[in-house]
């Protein structure tokens, strides 16, 4: 046997102190009968032989010793006499241990030509002392030493590579043998994507999530929106190969039942052979399946509330924090890197960013309240989860603050004033503002400065001002518990709900004119009867089609037209940078149209007479004048404040998409210049490194494994779900809102009313295909981007929220019963479940198992 | 009692100030100026107990909230532009 190069399937490739985990793993894999490809091993020897120093970084590549070349080419000639494209893959003696998995910290190369395998070999080495990689271990044995178990979980630092046959996927993807997550216990998770898993791994697609049990059946499935996949074939050496997927496979369905039943069975045969839950790559060539890697799984955690420093890479900040819910309830999905470093220069420091979502400081929070509260309290508070019993004031921290209110006052108090009264001609000032940043020249953390925090002029047009008018708007929730307190003492009869009744907004908003608009665009194309069907047919590559064709003068195109000159900035996630916004990408909104067209919505909801019948209702239980004035007075205050915060919403998501515009033209110039290679990249960079990248102070080399580690690590995060506490554990804050055994769950009432129906469980408004009255919407958050859907349905339950949340305003002004709040709604309600939601009371009974 | 009328007066002139400062918005300017006359009433009342010593203080309140008004809006605009509040996060 050659030392230094072994064949995959020899039982000396299953050593892992010679060809590292990945190698050894794969080989124990085909020596069991799976399907792997063929490939042989350039083992930790030849490494050790080339590198005998491997302390320190080095200085330049090694010259490849001729007898290792040599056997390379006898290799290649004895396994690949067919020419094939070849991977060649690291496989780090350390590498897919229980104790560290280095996924993604070392080189992989697809679409290797046998020629180049040599240098393959040497390129794969030297990424050992990667910057990522480098990082990682010093990570791990941070982490291993506090807490006292291993202070070297990286093993020895050696490598060995795989020259493997390049596997011409066309479907591809992961199983978790497991739920990483810890929440599903016997159930495994496949995600799936089209082409090669290379744009999977790094995080480039968002891919289908199925959930099965261990025993095949499939509980779930999430359609994934993919975009874009790795071609099975080279088409440009250059290129990355990412290539668009067509407009009919992004939202279809990458595995049957019985293909995902397929992958489950050959994963569980890797976790019986190697003894525990496996994370196993995998990949169809035809209808053949092959394994391409397995490893151990090995980050698991509760979402809910973790310890700092519980991150597995070692990282966390200090201290206690919890996460804004006001933000949070916009996406549950963490925001990308450039996303966070553009808005945590203008948001007030009464919190950071970690791990792409916002948390507010407890600490902070904690010394600036006049409060005696414990933490738990006022984690529970700050959640929006409950009032307090009673206030319990510090008298030695009231008269402070109180001293801070006044200050304050005394600064900020002639816009707080200002902004009491903002007219929808006063919001159309920000519209001409971002148009006049649009095609302005500044740099783009300046645009969003601009456009969220203002000039600092204090002459300055208040429409221009986002952030006092979003604080301003946000005042309807102070009166909301003023006239609350005003009719339980004096008027203790009255039905609170019939308050909260009176925070929908004056039926004039945003949110009811894009519902409109939609609409209007399913009753044109009702009227024509080419588009209508090629709408309801469901075939977006056809309804593009027929788009494309239609004349400019059209009926429906004029419209789609207007209404993407109004609404076209809007979209679902429109918080994130990254999100194309529907006037880029409109099939999101035409689904919704076929959704009208198939199930027209009942005409909208005259909440002007409900509004006028609980307001005297309000008047008549009130007995002296001076409260019914002052109700009034409240009344008024909180109609025009609540469709102020919808009406700002609107207009200030127009920051978003001037944001996005601009990043995507600085995009198109590195792009241009080769220093970046791929759309969407940039997202995954902070501002200082895209400047440096245009001053030629970075290259694509110095970034593209920063991207990959980023995409990764989001990638994780949005698996894993961010937990609502760091730091801080409240006694009771794991039963908040949480599961009532399987029969109920519970939230918090955002809208009252009753409702039974199906459930329905939403993703992603863009593939809510089939909404129906009778139906209840299940979804994880809801932004404006979900408007359209609620007079579609009977009542709405979202995972994340407040009474505060767009979800439980717009279901205010639609008269539909919503709840907010319920923890994991969405995975523990079965689609189609026949289901009661008792909004009033905050809870949902599942009518049938 | 200059004093006092000073330190009564710093809220009030907080209030007129905002509806003065809305002559710059897009509003009803009627309504605008039909708001300031009601916000002038506190002023009014000043200056019917205290006379002539009503100047003093009065101007004085309106000019402390408008410098620090002016000079917040600047100030606080400065530190968000320099970043001193998020140096280094994630």
């Amino acid at each position: 046997m050659n030392p230094w190069v072994v064949n995959l399937r020899d039982a000396a490739a299953g050593d892992a102190a010679l060809t590292g985990g990945k190698a050894a793993r794969l080989s124990r894999l085909a020596r069991a009968g799976m399907t792997v490809p063929d490939a042989f091993v350039v083992t930790s020897a030849a490494f050790t032989a080339h590198f005998p120093a491997v302390s320190e970084v080095p200085a330049q590549a090694p010259e490849l010793q001729p007898m290792l070349r040599q056997a390379i080419g006898a290799a290649l000639l004895a396994q690949f006499p067919d020419n094939p494209y070849l991977v060649v893959r690291s496989s780090a003696l350390a590498e897919d241990s229980a104790g560290a998995s280095f996924a993604g910290q070392h080189e992989s190369y697809y679409y290797v030509a046998p020629d180049d395998v040599p240098d393959k070999v040497v390129d794969c080495w030297l990424s050992l002392w990667s910057a990522p990689a480098r990082h990682y271990r010093a990570a791990r044995a941070r982490d291993g030493a506090g807490r006292g178990v291993d202070p070297d979980p990286c093993g020895e630092l050696a490598m060995a590579v795989i020259v493997q046959r390049m596997v011409q996927a066309e479907r591809s993807g992961v199983c978790f043998t497991c739920d990483p997550t810890g929440r599903y216990p016997d159930h495994a998770w496949i995600e799936a994507a089209w082409g090669l898993g290379a744009a999977l791994v790094d995080g480039r697609v968002s891919p289908d999530r199925l959930l099965l049990e261990r025993g095949g059946t499939l509980v779930r499935r999430e359609i994934g929106r993919k975009r874009q996949k790795v071609a099975a074939t080279l088409s440009d050496p250059g290129d990355l190969r990412l290539e668009p997927v067509p407009l009919l496979q992004q939202t279809a369905s990458v595995l049957s039942e019985r293909d995902a039943a397929d992958v489950l069975d050959k994963s569980l045969e890797a976790e019986a052979l190697f003894g525990g839950p496996q994370d196993v790559e995998w990949a169809y060539q035809g209808q053949v399946l092959y394994l391409l890697q397995s490893r151990p799984i090995t980050t698991k955690g509760p979402p809910r509330s973790r310890t700092p420093g519980a991150d597995p890479a070692g990282r966390g900040p200090a201290g206690r924090w919890v996460l804004f819910k006001p933000l949070a309830e916009n996406f549950t999905e963490p925001l990308t890197p450039m996303s966070v470093d553009l808005f945590r220069r203008v948001l007030p420091p009464i919190g950071r960013f970690i791990d792409g979502h916002y948390y507010l400081n407890l600490d902070l929070a904690a010394r600036l309240l006049p409060l005696r509260w414990r933490a738990d309290e006022l984690v529970k508070v700050l959640l929006l989860r409950e009032e307090p019993a009673a206030l319990q004031l510090s008298p030695w921290r009231l008269p402070l603050a109180l001293l801070g209110l006044a200050g304050l006052y005394l600064l900020d108090g002639v816009s707080w004033h200002r902004s009491a009264r903002v007219t929808r001609a006063d919001l159309q000032d920000y519209a001409t503002l971002c148009r006049k940043l649009l095609a302005g020249r500044d740099e783009v953390p300046a645009v969003l400065h601009r456009l969220v925090v203002g000039s600092g002029h204090p002459f300055e047009p208040i429409g221009r001002r986002a952030y006092y008018l979003n604080v301003s708007a946000g005042r309807y929730f102070l009166l909301l518990g003023a006239l609350g307190r005003l009719t339980a003492r004096y008027a203790p009869g009255l039905d609170p709900q019939l308050v909260q009744s009176l925070c929908s907004g004056d039926g004039n908003t945003s949110s009811r004119h894009l519902v409109e608009g939609i609409r209007a665009l399913a009753a044109i194309a009702r009227g024509d009867a080419m588009l209508g069907e090629a709408l309801a047919a469901g075939d977006p590559t056809a309804l593009a089609a027929v788009l494309d064709e239609l004349p400019p003068d059209h009926r429906f195109a004029r419209a789609l037209d207007a209404f993407l000159q109004r609404f076209g900035h809007r979209c679902s996630k429109e918080m994130e940078l990254s999100t194309p916004r529907w006037r880029e990408d409109p099939l999101p909104l035409l689904l919704m149209v076929r959704s009208y067209l198939r199930s027209p919505p009942g005409p909208p909801p005259d909440t002007h007479a409900d509004y006028l019948l609980a307001r005297n209702r309000i008047r008549e239980a009130l007995p002296r004048r001076w409260q019914q004035r002052l109700a009034d007075y409240l009344i008024e205050r909180i109609r025009y404040y609540v469709s102020l915060r919808e009406d700002t919403r609107h207009y200030h998501t127009m920051a978003m998409d001037v944001v996005r515009t601009r990043l995507l033209g600085v995009e198109q110039k590195l792009l241009a210049t080769r220093r970046l290679r791929v759309p969407g990249d940039l997202f995954y960079l902070t501002w200082d490194e895209v400047r440096d990248l245009e001053q030629a102070r970075l290259g694509w080399h110095d970034v593209s494994a920063r991207i990959r580690t980023r995409r990764q690590a989001h990638r994780r995060i949005a698996r894993e779900g961010a937990p609502e506490t760091i730091g801080v554990t409240p006694a009771d804050a794991e039963n908040v809102g949480a599961t009532n055994g399987v029969d109920n769950l519970t939230g918090q009432c955002a809208s009252p009313g009753t409702a039974e129906g199906r459930a329905r469980i939403v993703l992603d408004p863009a593939l809510a295909h089939d909404l129906e009255p009778g139906d209840i919407l299940v979804a994880p958050y809801t932004d404006p981007g979900w408007t359209p859907l609620f007079p579609l349905v009977d009542a709405v339950i979202v995972e994340l929220g407040s009474f505060l949340s767009h979800a439980g305003t717009v279901a205010r002004e639609y008269g539909i019963p919503c709840v907010v709040d319920v923890a994991d709604c969405t995975r523990t309600l079965k689609e189609g479940q026949r289901i009661r939601v008792f909004a009033s009371a905050g809870r949902i009974e599942v009518c049938e198992p | 009692m200059s004093l006092l009328a000073y330190l009564l007066l710093l809220p009030a002139s907080v209030w007129l100030l905002g509806a003065v400062f809305s002559l710059f918005d897009r509003g009803d300017r009627a309504t605008v100026l039909g708001r300031i006359a009601v916000r002038g009433l506190p002023f009014v009342a000043v200056a019917l107990v205290l006379g002539d010593r009503a100047a003093v203080p009065a101007l004085a309140a309106a000019a402390t909230v408008a410098t620090a008004h002016v000079a917040w809006s600047w100030l606080s605009q400065a530190i968000v532009r320099r970043g001193r509040l998020h140096p280094n996060e994630d």
